[in-house]
C-alpha cells in the first residue's frame, strides 16, 4: 500500500485538528468518534488503559485526577505532566495525540500516513519547536515542516482571496496561546510582515479567571476531585455568554449555590487579558509598521475568538468588524495542509508563495564598554527579530585581551538584553592569533544564515588569519539522539492504549457514567441499570449482546445529555 | 534590470533599481516585481535573501516617500522630503522640528534601519518622546516607543534605557489610571501638568492639586491608597515628586527655635538606650546575687537584704523604669498633637516633608533593629513615610524657595 499524502495537522492546546490537501483544496478529516475537533487530552480508565482525545476529557472532566490536558503549554520545558501513575514529558504526551490524529487519518483515507505539516504559535521559541518536531517523530511521523499557526490560517485565508494588495491581520485566540501576524496578501503571495504572541496567553484563561470569580463568590475552594466539574461550570458559563448577555452559573463543586455572570462583569475579569492582547496587537502593528486603520482585513482565528470580548477588542484596534470565518476552528490544520503540498510541490498550489520571519531575536553575547564602563552578559543580536526569511547576515566583534588565543561565542535566541536571560541554542568558537602590543585587538566576524526549514549556521571568523569553525544549530533534532527517541518511543509503547476498535464503547460507557453522576433518583437508578448491563457485555465481549445494550443506552444518554446541558 | 532567469545577474544587481526596475515605484509594481523573481528562485536560498534584501530597501523607500507629508497643519506646502534612504536625517530633521507625530512615524516604518545604524539618535528621539511629550502619547503610541526602547539591539548604556523604561512605566499607569472611576483624577492631572517639568513649575502644579483636593474634598489617605493598591508605579511617581522638587534647591534645616523645642521633647534615643540598656545589664546579676546571698545566710540580719535593694536595685532597675515612663509620656503628648504643627512648619518655612523629618529626626536617633522604637503614629514616622505629606504643606514659600533669583 503506498503512502498518503503529507497532512496537516494543528496541535493546539485544548483541540486538535487533521487535514489532508485533496485534488485541489484541503479538507478537514473527521475523527472516527465523530467529531473534527480532536481533545488534546489524555486520562487513563479503570483498567489502567490510556484514552486520547474525546474519551479522556470526558473522564478528565469527571475526575481531573485521572486526566491530563493544556500539555502543550509545558513544550520545551522538560517538566514531567503526570497521567495516573505515569509520568511523562509534555512531548510525549502530545506524541500520543498526534499519534491518535494519524491513526484517525489513516482509517479515513484508507493509506498509510508517513509524513505531516505540523502547526506550533508564531511565538513559539526553539525548545518548544524541538518539542513539537520530537514528538511527531515520536508519532511515527516525518515531520516535513513546522508552520506558524496565524501563518497558516492566512495560508488558508488567502487560497480563497483576489490579486489585490491587501495587509490582512490575523488574530489567533486558541486554548492556551494569543498570535498576532500582519501579512500581506498579493497574487497568490502571502508575506508575513510581523508575528508576535504570548504562549501563556488563551481562551483557558478567560476560564481560570471564571473559576476564581466563582471561587470567591462561594467563598470556599473546590476540592481536587471537585474541580474538573467547576471548571466545566466556568467553561460552559464563557460560551453561553457569547450568545447572551447574562447567564447563571451553577457553582458546581464548591457550594452547588448560583451566582448571575454577565458580560460587563466578564469583561471586568477579563481587563487584564484584554490589555495583553492589545499591546500585542499593537506590537505587530509597529513590527509591521502599519497603523490599525490601515490593516483591511481582520481575520480571527481559533476557538476562543468567538467571546464578543475579542471581536470588541479587535474592532476598537483596527477600527473595523473582524471576520470570524465559519471553519475558525479548522483554519489552521487547513493551512498546514495547504503547506504539505507546497512543500511536496502540489501542482495546484505552485503559484503560492509564502514568506515567515523570524520570531526571536538571534544573537552571541558580548561585553560592551560604555564610557569608563563595561557591562558584561549583554545580547548583541544578529538575525533581529521579524526577519524575513531565509536571511544572513555578519557582525563583527573584537577580541578583549591582545594575549587572546581563541572566542567563543554563545549563540542565544531572545530579546532580553542580558544574554543569560535568553535561551541558549549552542556555542562556536574559533583560535585568534595573539598580539605582543597591549592595545592590538583582533577582529572576528560571526555570520548567522537562517533557512526556511529551521536550519540556523553560525560561521565565526578571524579576520586577519581566515580561521574559520561553524556549527549548524538545526531547530529541531538536535537536542535528541536517535538512541534518545527510539527509548522514550519504547517507554511509549510500554504504555496500555485502549484498543481503538473499543473506543466508541468505551466513550459511551465513560459519558453514561458522568451522567449518571449528574442524576439522583430513579433515573439514576434505571441508567446506573443500563451501564452495569453494557459493563458486563463489554466484559463478556459478545458483539450482539453489545449492540442490544448499546443502542438503547447511547439513546437513553443522549436524551440526557441534552437535558442536563452536559457536553459530550 | 537584471534577467529574472539568469541567476549571476540577480545577485550581481547592487541596487533596488537594478534588481526591479525603474518602473517598480509604486508599491503593487514593486511587489509584482519581487513576487515573480521570488517564484523563480523560491528553492535557491542565496538568490531569495539577496532578492529580500533588495526589496525590503525598496519598500522602505517606497513608503517613506509615501508617507512623507506634502501640506504642514495649516496646509502650507512643506519642502520635499529628505532623500528617502536617508532616514536618519529625517530622523534629526523632525527632531530639531521637536515633531512627535513624524518621529513616531519614522520609528514605526524604519525602526530597523535606525536602530541598526542610528542608535544614538533614535535614544534622543525615545527621550523626546517620553520626557517631552510623553503624556500626550495615547496607550498605542507609548506601545510604539515602548518596543523601540526594548530592542536589544538599541546600542545604548544600560541606565539610559532603563530611565527611560520607568518614564514608560509610569506614563502606561497613568493612562490606566485616568481610565479608573475609582482614582481622584486630580492626581492624574498633576502627574500630567508637572511631567518631566522644571521643579518650580512642579511645585506650582502641586500647590494647584493641593488647592483642587481641597474643593473637591477628596480624602487623600484614601486616595493614596487606592494607587498604592491599583497602580503602584503611578503612586511611585507621586513619591519621586518631592524627591525631584527637593533636589531643586538646597536643603535648609527648620529655625533653631523649633528644633530645640522639639529636641528637648524627644531626647535621643541613644540616651535612652544607654540607661536602659546598663539597667537591663545589671538588674539579672544584682538579683540573683541578693537572692543567693539571703539563701546562704538564712538567719542574717533582715537589714543586709533591704540594703541590697535599696542600695543595689534601685538605681538599676527602678530609676531607669521612671525614665522610660518619663519619656513615653513625652511622646504620646507629642504624638497626640499630630503632625499638624510640623506640617506647619514645614508649610511656613518651604520646607520638604522629608527634609523637615531628617533634620529633626538626627541619625543617632532613628531607632535601629530593635532598640526600643517610636511609635509607628509618632509624628516624626509619619511624616517619615506619609505619602500625602507634602500634599498637606505645599505652599508658596515652597515655590518661593525653588524660584531662581533674578539676575540684573
Amino acid at each position: 500500500m503506498c503512502a498518503a499524502d503529507p497532512i496537516g495537522i494543528d496541535l493546539g492546546t485544548t483541540h486538535s485538528v487533521v487535514a489532508v490537501f485533496d485534488g485541489d483544496r484541503p479538507r478537514v478529516l473527521p475523527h472516527p468518534l465523530g467529531d473534527t475537533l480532536v481533545p488534546s487530552e489524555l486520562a487513563v480508565d479503570d483498567g489502567g488503559h490510556l484514552l486520547v482525545g474525546a474519551p479522556a476529557r470526558t473522564v478528565r472532566l469527571r475526575d481531573p485526577t485521572r486526566g491530563l490536558a493544556r500539555f502543550k503549554q509545558g513544550m520545551g520545558s522538560g517538566q514531567p505532566v503526570r497521567l495516573g501513575d505515569q509520568e511523562l514529558t509534555p512531548a510525549s504526551a502530545s506524541a500520543l495525540v498526534l499519534r491518535e490524529l494519524k491513526q484517525a487519518a489513516e482509517q479515513q483515507l484508507g493509506e498509510p500516513v508517513e509524513r505531516a505539516v505540523i502547526s506550533v504559535p508564531a511565538w513559539f521559541r526553539e525548545s518548544e519547536r524541538q518539542a513539537t518536531l520530537h514528538a511527531g517523530r515520536l508519532a511515527g511521523l516525518e515531520v516535513l515542516r513546522l508552520i506558524n499557526e496565524p501563518t497558516a490560517a492566512a495560508l488558508a485565508h488567502g487560497l480563497h482571496a483576489g490579486d489585490d494588495l491587501r495587509s490582512v491581520a490575523v488574530l489567533d485566540l486558541g486554548g492556551g496561546t494569543f498570535d498576532v501576524t500582519v501579512l500581506e496578501l498579493f497574487e497568490g503571495v502571502i508575506d508575513v510582515r510581523a508575528s508576535v504572541g504570548d504562549v501563556r496567553l488563551g481562551g483557558e484563561d478567560v476560564t481560570d479567571a471564571i473559576v476564581t470569580w466563582l471561587t470567591a463568590e462561594a467563598g470556599a475552594r473546590a476540592l481536587p476531585q471537585r474541580a474538573g466539574r467547576l471548571r466545566y461550570s466556568a467553561e460552559r458559563a464563557k460560551r453561553a455568554l457569547s450568545a447572551t448577555e447574562a447567564v447563571e452559573v451553577v457553582r458546581d463543586g464548591l457550594d452547588d449555590g448560583t451566582s448571575t455572570l454577565t458580560r460587563a462583569v466578564l469583561a471586568e475579569l477579563c481587563a487584564p487579558l484584554r490589555d495583553r492582547m492589545r499591546r500585542l496587537i499593537q506590537q505587530a502593528l509597529v513590527q509591521a509598521g502599519l497603523r490599525g486603520p490601515q490593516i483591511d482585513e481582520v481575520v480571527l482565528v481559533g476557538g476562543a475568538v468567538r467571546m464578543p470580548l475579542v471581536q470588541e477588542l479587535a474592532e476598537a484596534q483596527f477600527g473595523q468588524p473582524p471576520l470570524l470565518l465559519g471553519e475558525v476552528d479548522h483554519l489552521v490544520a487547513l493551512g498546514a495542509a495547504v503547506q504539505a503540498a507546497l512543500v511536496t510541490g502540489h501542482e495546484a498550489v505552485r503559484e503560492r508563495l509564502v514568506t515567515d520571519v523570524l520570531t526571536h531575536s538571534l544573537g552571541v553575547a558580548s561585553q560592551q564598554r560604555w564610557g569608563d564602563q563595561v557591562y558584561a552578559d549583554r545580547f548583541v543580536p544578529v538575525l533581529g527579530r521579524g526577519t524575513a526569511l531565509p536571511a544572513s547576515r555578519t557582525s563583527t566583534f573584537e577580541t578583549l585581551h591582545h594575549q587572546q588565543t581563541y572566542v567563543e561565542f554563545k549563540v542565544y535566541e531572545g530579546e532580553r538584553r542580558e544574554a543569560s536571560a535568553n535561551h541558549m541554542l549552542g556555542t562556536v568558537r574559533v583560535e585568534v592569533p595573539p598580539h605582543e602590543e597591549e592595545t592590538a585587538r583582533e577582529d572576528v566576524s560571526v555570520r548567522f544564515t537562517h533557512d526556511v526549514s529551521g536550519l540556523l549556521q553560525v560561521e565565526a571568523t578571524a579576520v586577519s588569519t581566515g580561521e574559520r569553525s561553524e556549527v549548524v544549530l538545526e531547530r529541531g533534532g538536535q537536542r535528541y539522539s536517535p538512541e534518545e527517541r527510539a527509548a522514550v518511543a519504547a517507554e511509549l509503547a510500554q504504555l496500555k492504549v485502549h484498543p481503538r476498535d473499543l473506543l466508541p464503547n468505551r466513550w459511551l460507557l465513560e459519558r453514561a457514567i458522568t451522567v449518571v453522576e449528574h442524576l439522583s433518583g430513579s433515573t439514576r437508578e434505571e441508567l446506573d441499570r443500563m451501564v452495569l448491563g453494557f459493563e458486563a457485555a463489554l466484559d463478556e465481549g459478545d458483539p450482539q449482546r453489545i449492540s442490544s445494550w448499546r443502542a438503547p443506552l447511547n439513546e437513553r444518554v443522549v436524551g440526557l445529555e441534552h437535558s442536563l446541558g452536559i457536553e459530550p | 534590470m537584471a534577467g529574472p532567469d539568469d541567476r549571476e545577474s540577480v545577485l550581481a544587481a547592487a541596487s533596488p533599481t537594478a534588481l526591479f526596475g525603474e518602473g517598480a515605484g509604486d508599491a503593487l509594481s514593486l511587489r509584482r516585481a519581487y513576487a515573480a523573481l521570488a517564484r523563480v528562485w523560491r528553492d535557491d536560498d542565496e538568490v531569495t535573501r539577496h532578492v529580500r534584501a533588495l526589496y525590503e530597501q525598496a519598500r522602505a523607500a517606497v513608503e517613506t516617500a509615501a508617507s512623507a507629508p506634502t501640506v504642514d497643519d495649516t496646509g502650507t506646502p512643506v519642502p520635499s522630503p529628505l532623500p528617502p534612504a536617508d532616514v536618519s536625517a529625517q530622523l534629526m530633521a523632525a527632531l530639531e522640528a521637536r515633531d512627535a507625530p513624524r518621529l513616531l512615524a519614522l520609528l514605526r516604518n524604519h525602526a530597523d534601519p535606525l536602530v541598526l545604524r542610528h542608535s544614538a539618535l533614535v535614544i534622543d528621539a525615545l527621550s523626546f518622546l517620553v520626557y517631552g511629550v510623553g503624556e500626550h502619547l495615547g496607550p498605542d503610541a507609548l506601545d510604539a516607543v515602548a518596543l523601540v526602547t526594548a530592542r536589544p539591539d538599541l546600542d545604548a548604556p544600560p541606565h539610559n534605557i532603563e530611565a527611560l523604561e520607568i518614564a514608560i512605566e509610569t506614563l502606561r499607569a497613568l493612562f490606566a489610571a485616568e481610565a479608573d472611576p475609582e482614582v481622584a483624577q486630580p492626581l492624574c492631572e498633576a502627574v500630567r501638568k508637572s511631567w518631566f517639568h522644571a521643579p518650580v513649575s512642579a511645585a506650582r502644579v502641586w500647590v494647584w492639586l493641593r488647592g483642587e483636593l481641597a474643593a473637591q474634598q477628596i480624602d487623600l489617605d484614601a486616595a493614596f491608597h487606592h494607587l498604592e493598591r491599583h497602580h503602584p508605579a503611578l503612586f511611585g511617581a507621586l513619591q519621586r515628586a518631592e524627591i525631584r522638587m527637593a533636589a531643586g534647591g538646597e536643603e535648609r534645616l527648620p529655625p533653631a527655635e523649633a528644633r530645640a523645642v522639639l529636641r528637648e521633647e524627644l531626647p535621643p534615643t541613644s540616651e535612652l538606650l544607654a540607661k536602659t540598656g546598663a539597667a537591663q545589664a545589671t538588674l539579672a546579676p544584682a538579683l540573683l546575687l541578693a537572692v543567693l546571698f539571703g539563701a546562704y545566710v538564712c538567719g542574717a540580719p533582715r537589714a543586709l537584704i533591704v540594703g541590697m535593694f535599696t542600695g543595689g536595685i534601685y538605681p538599676y532597675f527602678i530609676g531607669p523604669l521612671r525614665t522610660v515612663a518619663k519619656v513615653q509620656r513625652r511622646i504620646e503628648a507629642l504624638t497626640s498633637r499630630g503632625n499638624a504643627d510640623l506640617l506647619a512648619l514645614a508649610e511656613q518655612e518651604g520646607l520638604w516633608p522629608g527634609e523637615l523629618a531628617r533634620a529633626l529626626v538626627p541619625q543617632d536617633v532613628v531607632p535601629r533593629g530593635n532598640a526600643p522604637a517610636y511609635p509607628q503614629d509618632h509624628p516624626l514616622q509619619q511624616l517619615r513615610s506619609d505619602p500625602t505629606a507634602l500634599l498637606r504643606c505645599i505652599g508658596s514659600a515652597h515655590i518661593a524657595r525653588l524660584t531662581p533669583p533674578e539676575v540684573s
